[in-house]
């Protein structure tokens, strides 16, 4: 008995906030005034085609970004020389993970936009001329911040699961002749493949969700699926549609952690 | 073929802990010397340190008349065995033995050959393509060598490579080791805890004690002569009994003769230890007479551990080990004696 209780909380939290809300959602996708149908998925799929490819395109290229960033610096965290630099780097990579989505959005918009502070700074020392300065308020904006955003996360996994493998294993490839890319190509990312998977998977998933950020830093269209999903609702209140394109989220966001579960079955039956 | 090794007055800190002291060592090439001593005494230390892991704090050390000091450890042509094996999970057998020759641009048939040859070599024909969770620890004992050896390095550098191994497979491994390292000609730096394997595959012996040499020399002289209580100890000599120097004379139980100890073996009198071998001391026979030191004790208690008897003799509040042919009476008085060969006397810490 107590086992169940001890587990009660915990699927009271699961159910009643994810598992129902989520419940009504997929119900409200094919529901219409006049009972069930897929105008709604029919409406999402005309109307915001080129916003799911948006997203699809900005999310996947962020999380690949991601990825190799974490790479490179769990790498250097690794396999680095400089103390200096290990110790500057280990200390600051972590603090964009405090900073909230919205406010990364709003410091952002402040640094990449046309008179942001990257464009003055690189004119004001000479680096760039005025006319050469753009605004980066648009999809490149999303990418920096999701990436921006993500790195510190994706590489906490990362970097963790490679200062967790056996030193010996590095100092042999070292020992052999292999220079650093090597080792970390050769020996260290096979070792830490699922953790990064993970890292990316769960990346992903966060990046795919967030309203905040492709709103706050570029609002025109085409646009992420989360701000025509709340443009759906506010303007419209039209729930029906916003349902339909959360599900199709849902769809993509579950294809991803269905080809990671996949392999990392395959993985284990080895 | 091997290549000589110089280690000059190293030093190396962690730190503010200062590991190795001013330590000086050479190695012929072609040469396999054991660093042997307890935990913590800097042996794997040292060889981290010829091999580049460790950055030294002071001193050189050269590799064939070369200075290879600050060169960083791929460039040393030391290959070295680890103690946990440092196999990757991930890599085959035949793909590890071939990782240091693929970093050198060999073709694949090359490598493919060489792998066949490693394989043959080290008894893991059949097995190239297996990872090594599916090796027993014999097997990825000798894949580790293989990859080191594969390399065909002039310096080969063995961190406790069989502490993993069970006795028995320990045992043979050790001779083919050895003659392996002989018949390739490799300069071989080999460190270990273990005596018996340090004296089994050793040329000389380097006994390191808390980050200095405490001697070297080859097994059979380290064996008959230690130089300090921490050398016997290490090398077997476990039994202490306390003795008197008088001149150049040491003393045991009274009405015993003296033992006549040589000048340069000989501690200052006063007060001092004799260190001996529990193989190495005898029974006497009442009035039996010995070139060596006796003393009067009785019989605590007898074991059998194998072949032999191993017997506790109490000599005043102390307690001593000796092997003998027979079990001897429990309580029985006898006369402990310690043949001048195996009595090793120093200095009473």
């Amino acid at each position: 008995m107590l086992p169940y209780l001890l587990l009660a909380p915990a699927l009271f939290v699961v159910g009643a906030f994810f598992l129902v809300p989520l419940a009504f959602s997929v119900g409200g996708a094919f529901e219409g005034p006049q009972g069930p149908t897929l105008a709604n998925l029919a409406n999402a799929a005309s109307l915001y085609r080129m916003d799911l490819l948006f997203t699809l395109l900005i999310v996947v290229a962020s999380t690949a970004l991601t990825g190799l960033g974490a790479v490179a610096i769990g790498g250097y965290l690794t396999l680095g020389r400089s103390k200096l630099a290990l110790r500057l780097l280990g200390a600051m990579y972590r603090w964009p993970l405090f900073i909230p989505f919205i406010v990364a959005a709003q410091a952002m918009r402040g640094f990449i936009g046309q008179n942001g502070l990257m464009n003055n700074t690189l004119v004001w020392i000479g680096l760039m001329p005025q006319e050469w300065a753009q605004s980066f308020l648009d999809w490149r904006g999303i990418v920096i911040t999701f990436v921006w955003k993500q790195l510190p996360f994706a590489t906490l996994l990362v970097a963790g699961a490679m200062a967790a493998l056996d030193r010996s294993g590095i100092e042999a490839a070292q020992n052999l002749g292999a220079n650093r890319l090597r080792i970390l190509i050769g020996i260290v990312i096979p070792q830490v493949a699922r953790n990064i998977m993970v890292a990316l998977v769960l990346s992903f998933v966060t990046m795919m969700s967030v309203l905040s950020v492709p709103m706050m830093i570029s609002g025109q269209s085409p646009t992420m699926l989360t701000v025509a999903m709340a443009w759906r609702i506010n303007s419209f209140g039209d729930y029906g549609t916003a349902n339909a394109l959360g599900l199709v989220s849902c769809v993509m966001t579950g294809l991803v952690a269905w080809v990671w579960l996949r392999q990392a079955a395959a993985e284990r039956a080895r | 073929m091997g290549t000589s090794v110089e280690v000059d007055d190293l030093s190396v800190s962690f730190g503010r802990t200062s590991v190795l002291h001013g330590i000086s060592l050479s190695v012929a090439a072609g040469e396999f010397v054991a660093l042997l001593g307890p935990s913590g005494c800097g042996k794997t230390t040292l060889l981290r340190a010829i091999a580049g892991f460790v950055p030294p704090s002071a001193g050189r050390i050269r590799a064939g008349g070369q200075d290879i000091t600050r060169a960083p450890p791929e460039k040393r042509g030391a290959a070295m065995v680890f103690q946990s094996y440092a196999l990757w999970p991930h890599m085959t057998v035949a793909k590890t033995i071939g990782y240091g020759l693929k970093l050198r641009g060999w073709n694949s048939g090359r490598i493919d050959a060489k792998v066949e040859e490693m394989l043959r070599l080290l008894r893991l024909e059949g097995l190239g393509a297996r990872l090594p969770a599916q090796l027993s620890g014999g097997q990825r004992q000798r894949v580790a060598l293989g990859r080191a050896l594969a390399v065909d390095p002039a310096i080969l550098l063995l961190d406790e490579p069989m502490s993993n191994l069970d006795a028995r497979v320990r045992e043979g491994v050790r001779h083919e080791l050895r003659a392996l390292q002989q018949s390739l000609g490799i300069t071989a730096i080999h460190v270990t805890h273990d005596r018996e394997e340090a004296m089994i595959m050793a040329d000389r012996i380097v006994i390191l004690q808390e980050g200095r040499i405490a001697q070297a020399g080859t097994p059979e002289d380290l064996w008959a002569r230690p130089a300090s209580a921490y050398v016997a100890d290490f090398l077997g000599a476990t039994n202490r009994l306390p003795v008197r120097i008088q001149g150049s004379q040491a003393e045991a139980s009274p009405g015993e003769a003296p033992l006549d100890l040589a000048a340069d073996r000989s501690p200052p009198p006063g007060p001092a230890t004799v260190h001996f071998r529990p193989e190495e001391a005898r029974i006497l026979a009442a009035g039996e007479p010995l070139d060596g030191l006796v003393f009067r004790g009785t019989v605590a208690l007898s074991a059998y551990p194998g072949g032999r008897w191993r017997a506790s003799i109490r000599v005043g509040r102390d307690d001593v080990l000796v092997d003998v042919p027979d079990r001897l009476p429990e309580g029985a008085a006898v006369r402990l004696g310690i043949p001048s060969p195996a009595a090793h006397v120093f200095a009473a810490p």
